[in-house]
């Protein structure tokens, strides 16, 4: 374990549901943390009766949503005025980016949902929705608090029942996460399919 | 798309996300597998884990997953740091100028000696 995930976990342990809600926070945020270990590790900690579960999760629930709609209104309040001003007008008027914007707004649900499970993917989202002013916020937050709900509870309850085997296999519930986010955006895909017809 | 269509492929999805984490987490831990209707029967920590120890821990967390008394640990191992238990055995041991590797070993046979001396109740029992 790298001793920088070994100093968060200390502090998880010494200030608990609040050192949970700051990493959750700033993670979900774009702030390079380990909040999905930190997560687990947590839930481990409740499985042996020094943390209660259900406050787990729904500190984690409350820290993730809300940095999911900070995220949102700073960038829909301030975004493109920010982002001109510290130089990066030629992005937002690149061609990619007119790309990358559209496929959100095309593609609103399943990518403010599937990116929850795919770490620094889903701030990024936050950023990009709220720059759009065509995905409203009934709708972000709609999308969002599911995706997060099935996020926060995947990993919580893994860590939960692994208890104390948690620390060997946080990559493979990563990895896990990773294929419940691929059988969501099949469901899309399949969904987009039985529209059309 | 009718709703119910929607209804019933939403359905399906929760149904593959709950196969995925229930087989992923039988396979991961077969032996300690419990489902949700045993979520506030915590597993109290034994000899048998005391390689889980890491030097992150703090002595809280020690005394109550492996069922110690408050001070235990402290007599046990003649603590006199004023936070204790709410400071980390890397902290502790960084204060004293001690070798981590050795601490955490004499924290493994303190637990080992409070445990000869009160052995927790069998399963059976």
């Amino acid at each position: 374990m790298s001793s920088f995930i070994s100093f968060v976990l200390s502090y998880l342990l010494l200030y608990k549901y609040v050192a949970l809600f700051i990493v959750s926070y700033l993670a979900a945020l774009l702030i390079p943390l380990p909040s999905n270990t930190s997560l687990i590790a947590a839930s481990a900690f409740a499985s042996q009766g020094y943390l209660s579960i259900y406050i787990v999760i729904i500190v984690a629930l409350i820290a993730n949503i809300s940095a999911d709609i900070t995220g949102f209104f700073l960038a829909r309040k301030y975004g493109k005025r920010v982002l001109l001003k510290i130089g990066f007008k030629k992005i937002l008027e690149s061609k990619y980016y007119s790309r990358v914007e559209s496929f959100i707004i095309n593609h609103s649900e399943i990518s403010i949902f599937v990116t929850r499970f795919f770490g620094g993917v889903g701030p990024l989202v936050n950023i990009l929705s709220g720059l759009s002013k065509e995905i409203s916020f009934k709708k972000f937050l709609l999308y969002g608090i599911s995706g997060e709900l099935v996020y926060v509870l995947s990993l919580s309850l893994s860590g939960y029942f692994l208890g104390n085997a948690w620390e060997g296999s946080t990559l493979n519930i990563q990895g896990t996460l990773s294929v419940i986010g691929i059988f969501v955006i099949l469901f899309f895909i399949v969904r987009k399919f039985l529209e059309k017809r | 798309m009718t709703l119910l269509t929607k209804r019933i492929l939403f359905t399906f999805i929760v149904i593959i996300f709950l196969f995925i984490t229930v087989s992923f987490v039988k396979k991961q831990k077969n032996e300690r597998f419990s489902f949700p209707s045993k979520i506030d029967r915590h597993r109290s920590l034994n000899t048998q884990d005391l390689s889980y120890i890491s030097a992150w821990m703090t002595f809280d967390y020690l005394n109550k997953v492996f069922n110690l008394p408050f001070s235990y640990l402290k007599d046990s191992l003649f603590i006199q740091d004023q936070k204790y238990p709410f400071i980390t055995i890397k902290q502790y041991v960084k204060r004293n100028n001690l070798d981590v590797d050795i601490f955490v070993e004499k924290i493994k046979d303190s637990i080992r000696k409070f445990e000869k001396a009160s052995p927790p109740p069998s399963i059976h029992e």
